[in-house]
């Protein structure tokens, strides 16, 4: 984890008995001062820091914001929220394939979003009406990157001009169709300031290195004429982001990360192409594993390769089965975690799931899920859903949402249900899109660990029950999908690489390939009946509406009585070259 | 205009969560680092890869009951840009990108009867950039990697060859199922040509980004000074390619091209109207040789005051079909986008014989010694010449895309008269060898046979206004390289005085409409334009003034053409 200093002060608004103009008006004022003291005291407590130029950035958005709702304030309909964020994007990226350099280089740019809302707290733009809602709602544009005050306000001046008059037109469509929901559209939340000093991206990163680094992670494929693909990459940025409003929110914060994947493709001898994936996340490349150890993995890879080349075809099952704690952490993810986020919830075209089953058993008793965003590391791990606030500038909550297979909250952005009227700090986005409700940590723990010896007695027994011969044991994972709306199936898909037949008769356990889990939640809940007693922990990239998010799940195995699965789609490799692979060391 | 970045989301339907392959598939834009190698060794590394892995191909490629490849090239296109988007004296993004891209040409059977003869030659010609058609990928690597240029050649050489060897067995089977002998069907053959070896002048590439980042905010910051005038951008773009090809008939071409453009954009509306833009376009073979920043702040003070200008014009709202005078750059324009498409010959009789349809619409190939253009117009294409009439020819080129002498002189049509077109190797059989222009036009030099003083242009064009019928004649200035409106000038027919309207479309211009050409000045002009073609430039040396007969002009309608809405707060460049 990468160490930064940081001041954190918090301020508390007072209740929403205050008309909001003037409360915004007296918040301003106030916190001119308080942000004054704010910089005071970073400059005596670190004055080491310098802290970087980057910083003018949120003083030149905080002035223009101000000059912008001291006007739109006053407008007809008046503007009664607006907030800036900016994410100043820095990062590398280098890529290899069968040892060769296929890319190397950097990026740096910055993207502001402005998120405009005319009415009130109670009824505004973002209402949803006939079914189509403004969640998220931002005008983005893109932002110099040199700190000049000309140029910065003047992108901020056009989005801002655009976010108005699209919040008006959806204003009015809104009073148009009056409904009756006592229900806020936006939640008064505290007031936050806080600001982390600037990492040193390029310092961090050691390009001639990486690039070594990354070439030889591909290189051990080269020998293999059978492997039709390796690719290896590593991707380091450092997303720091400004974030102001006009409540007086203003916040800098950082969320650096490395994520290195290796990926390579096998024919069999039936044309099929067959995946393998290998990812590894730390929030800067020196957390990274060592090279001896990823080489190692390396080896493993093409020697899982070589297995799966000669891995039969499995068809389609219904049966008992076991997941590995990070397929487990997956199907969470897919199956639940999207089914807890509270701005979904509100919308009439969502499946809603869960939205009337507050404090009712929706899991086995002896299962708790929680989402903490500010847990940084599991175990020796770094936590890719890691952030301090969110893309709201709300701080991001431990939430409890499962307690002993009770259902006790959501996850909650600024879009508010009728019990949960306040954000715990989950509202999130990609750069260029607005912030909804999504998934940061999320966690799955048991009351009842069993070992995965037990898991498996339980799986063999329960087969025998059911007459089959075989159980599977789904090892690894690449990701899934589900649908939460509905127009469609409330399904999942899960997309296992490495899942293996498990016999009733005690047989070794046998490998196979082209195996989907699938299946729709809430009779898959039903059929969990035990967790082992290792956590285990999936790193992605969650995609939804606000765009691609990092998020991690942690779950021990589970033993799932029933699962259902359908075969993959088949990828063709093509025919085998006719010429051999030119390598080094080989006559060709 | 909507942002590329804003959104309008409904709720979701399918939510995916995956490892990080999603991560390379961000909207991300990538500066590069540049290879460490010197130029000179990463190009020797590069060519002996090529060489070897096309020797290798040529001996050993091998399909059972297939005819083995009878001619390979390959191709390795390695070019570095710089790109810096500045405004108001700020810098929007700078990238710096170097990138490599691969093809391969391969054919199989011979130089009269092969995989391409009765394919078009717009397909047959496609070459694979990618080596990953069908398969899981060999990209091609950057810096001197033998084994990885080798690679990628390897697995594109292996793809290519496995078509072309399948496509010629089937064109063997259709002759021999038809009962056809090859010499009685029409069909294209590939062309002999001289082998060449070239190296061109080594052009230098070593730039000093920074100063050009602090020359693009220099000139962006004027802008600041007009706050009432619309949104500005300014772009800076060098560029710098070295192209390598070589193929089993011996010929190797090495050759570097450089070049900057700066890009000046304004638009009309300090708020949201959009496509009501004026720019500079400025063009030169290095960064040094731009011009110097007093005659660039000069031309932007010009342009701000047409701007201005336009703040107050109003919009072409009728529908117009009659004579309109051409000026300068919209001159060359015309002939770049409405002439220049139909000059490839399209070999129709093998598309036929492939397809059973042909399609006459927008070819000339059976229009040869027919009539195409007023017979006051020839057209030259001179893609050798790298200077003509005194000046430099910026889209001149030494040799084509395959290998063949670019042509100092081709004359295609003669007073009007269709003589020739551009041919590449493959041909129709009994048809003329390639001729020099297989990478475009390069330059396009057009002569007036008939040709006037601007007064005297001027006063036709209101005399067939008047024949015509009309109320008024048109006069078109300038056609903007973003697209949206053009802007024209009405001509009054009693007193032939001006007004600038805004907002109107050219419609249905084609080479058809070169065929009624009233008349052109006797002054010619340069102008370099991009070739869609390859992606390059072009260099076109027309009249200043070309008077068309018959074209139809409309209004332009668009949401960029709405009436400006005033911003609710005031523009923040408006200093107290």
């Amino acid at each position: 984890m990468v160490s930064v200093p940081v001041i954190l002060i918090t301020l508390s608004k007072p209740g929403s008995t205050l008309d909001e103009k003037a409360y915004s008006k007296k918040m301003k004022d106030k916190n001119k001062k308080r942000i004054w003291i704010v910089w005071a005291i970073c400059g005596l407590a670190v004055p080491f820091l310098n802290l970087n130029a980057q910083d003018e950035l949120l003083d030149i958005m905080a002035n223009e914001l101000d000059r912008e709702f001291a006007v739109l304030a006053k407008a007809d309909p008046p503007a009664y929220y607006i907030d800036y964020r900016v994410n100043d994007l820095q990062g590398y990226e280098i890529s290899s394939s069968f040892g060769s350099l296929m890319s190397s280089g950097s990026v740096h740019r910055r993207i502001g979003h402005v998120r405009v809302k005319v009415g009130d707290y109670k009824r505004d733009n973002t209402h949803e009406v006939d079914m189509y809602g403004g969640f998220g709602r931002v005008r983005s544009t893109l932002i110099p990157l040199d700190n000049d005050k000309d140029a910065v306000s003047y992108a901020l001046w056009k989005a801002t001009d655009a976010g108005y008059e699209g919040a008006v037109n959806s204003y009015e469509r809104v009073l148009e169709k009056p409904d009756s929901s006592e229900v806020p559209d936006f939640s008064n939340e505290q007031v936050t300031l806080f600001s982390e000093q600037v990492l040193d991206v390029t310092g961090m990163m050691k390009v001639a290195t990486w690039e070594k680094r990354i070439k030889e992670l591909t290189a051990p494929f080269a020998e293999h004429d059978d492997i039709t693909s390796a690719y290896a990459s590593l991707y380091f940025s450092v997303d720091r982001k400004y974030f102001t409003s006009t409540e007086g929110s203003r916040l800098v914060q950082n969320a650096p990360g490395a994520y290195l994947i290796i990926t390579a493709d096998i024919r069999a001898a039936d044309g099929d192409n067959i995946p393998i994936f290998k990812t590894y996340f730390a929030f800067s490349p020196q957390n990274l594993p060592s090279q001896e150890e990823m080489l190692k993995d390396v080896e493993g890879l093409i020697r899982t390769l070589k297995a799966l080349k000669e891995a039969p075809l499995a068809e389609p099952y219904s049966g008992p089965a076991i997941l590995a704690p990070e397929v487990a952490g997956v199907f969470f993810h897919e199956i639940f975690g999207h089914r807890i986020e509270g701005h979904r919830l509100r919308s009439q075209t969502d499946g809603q799931t869960f939205k009337e089953k507050v404090n009712q058993q929706v899991l086995d008793g002896s299962l708790s899920v929680i989402s903490d965003p500010g847990l940084q590391t599991m175990g020796n791990r770094d936590l890719i859903g890691t952030y301090k606030y969110d893309d709201e500038g709300v701080k991001g909550q431990r939430v409890k949402v499962v307690d002993s297979g009770t259902l006790k909250s959501f996850l909650m952005s600024r879009s508010p249900l009728d019990d949960f009227k306040k954000s715990n700090g989950h509202g999130r986005a990609q750069a260029g899109l607005g912030p909804v409700s999504r998934q940061s940590n999320l966690i799955i723990e048991t009351s009842k660990p069993v070992s995965e010896e037990e898991l498996r007695v339980a799986l063999r027994e329960e087969c025998k029950a059911q007459g089959k011969e075989y159980g599977y044991y789904f090892a690894e994972v690449t990701g899934g999908f589900t649908f939460t709306d509905r127009f469609t199936p409330n399904s999942f898909n899960i997309t296992p690489t490495i899942v293996y037949r498990v016999f009733a008769d005690g047989r070794p356990d046998e490998l196979v390939r082209g195996v989907d889990l699938i299946g729709t939640p809430l009779a898959m809940f039903a059929e969990i009946a035990a967790a082992g007693d290792e956590p285990g922990t999936f790193t992605g990239i969650c995609g939804a509406e606000s765009g691609g998010v990092p998020v991690s799940a942690t779950s021990p195995g589970l033993y799932v009585r029933r699962i259902e699965t359908q075969k993959k789609m088949k990828k063709e490799s093509g025919e085998k070259p006719l010429l051999n692979r030119p390598k080094a060391g080989k006559e060709n | 205009m909507k942002s590329p970045y804003s959104t309008d989301q409904k709720p979701g339907r399918r939510i995916d969560m995956s490892v990080f392959k999603n991560v390379l598939l961000l909207p991300v834009f990538l500066v590069f680092t540049w290879v460490s190698l010197s130029a000179q060794e990463e190009s020797e590394v590069v060519l002996k890869a090529m060489e070897d892995e096309l020797n290798r191909s040529m001996q050993e490629l091998s399909l059972k009951d297939h005819d083995r490849p009878f001619f390979i090239s390959y191709r390795v296109f390695d070019s570095k840009s710089l790109n810096i988007n500045a405004s108001l004296g700020a810098v929007n993004n700078a990238m710096l990108s170097p990138r490599r891209r691969g093809s391969v040409r391969l054919i199989v059977g011979d130089y009269d009867f092969n995989d391409e003869s009765f394919a078009s030659q717009g397909m047959s010609l496609s070459v694979s950039n990618q080596a990953n058609f069908g398969f899981v990928g060999v990209g091609m690597p950057l810096g001197a990697d033998y084994y990885g240029i080798r690679r990628y050649f390897w697995k594109s050489t292996d793809n290519m060859y496995r078509r072309a060897a399948k496509r010629f067995k089937a064109h063997q089977s259709k002759l021999k199922k038809e009962g056809k002998k090859i010499d009685e069907t029409p069909h294209l053959v590939f062309s002999k040509v001289p082998v060449v070896s070239y190296q061109s002048e080594r052009l230098d590439a070593d730039w000093d980004q920074k100063a050009i980042e602090d020359r693009a905010r220099k000139i962006s910051a004027a802008f600041v000074a007009y706050p009432d005038i619309g949104e500005s951008r300014v772009n800076l773009s060098l560029n710098h390619s070295r192209e390598y090809y070589i193929n089993t008939e011996g010929t190797r071409i090495v050759q570097d091209d450089a070049g900057v453009q700066l890009k000046i954009l304004v638009f009309s509306s300090a708020t949201r109207a959009v496509f009501n833009s004026e720019d500079l376009n400025y063009q030169a073979s290095s960064f040094d040789e731009l011009p110097d920043d007093a005659t660039i702040l000069a031309d932007i003070e010009e342009l701000v005051k047409k701007v201005r200008k336009k703040e107050t014009v109003e919009q072409f709202e009728d529908s117009y079909e009659g004579p309109v005078l051409f000026y300068d750059q919209s001159v060359a324009g015309l002939f770049a986008r409405h002439f220049v498409p139909s000059l490839n010959a399209t070999q129709t009789a093998s598309i036929e014989e492939e397809t059973g349809f042909r399609n006459r619409s927008r070819e000339l190939d059976h229009k040869i010694d027919k009539r195409v253009t007023s017979r006051s117009l020839s057209l030259s294409v001179l893609p050798g010449r790298e200077n003509y009439l005194k000046q430099s020819m910026k889209g001149a080129y030494r040799y084509d895309m395959e290998g063949v002498k670019a042509t100092d002189s081709l004359l295609i049509v003669d007073k009007g008269y269709l003589k020739e077109l551009m041919r590449g190797r493959t041909v129709l059989k009994d048809s003329p060898g390639p001729n020099g222009t297989g990478q475009g036009v390069g330059v396009l030099s057009v002569i007036s046979h008939d040709t006037k003083t601007e007064t005297a242009l001027k006063q036709q064009l209101i005399e067939l206004a008047e024949d015509e019928g009309l109320e008024y004649a048109l006069i078109v200035r300038k056609i903007p390289f973003t697209g949206g409106g053009v802007n024209v000038y009405k001509i009054s027919l009693e007193d032939g005085s001006e007004t600038l309207l805004q907002s109107a479309s050219l419609n249905d211009l084609n080479f058809n409409s070169f065929r009624k050409v009233g008349g052109t000045s006797t002054d010619r002009t340069v102008h370099h334009l991009p070739d869609s073609f390859n992606g390059k430039l072009m260099s076109v040396v027309s009249p200043r003034i070309l008077l068309l007969e018959d074209v139809e002009v409309e209004s332009f309608q668009n949401y960029g053409t709405r009436k400006n809405k005033k911003a609710m707060v005031q523009s923040p460049l408006v200093k107290e």
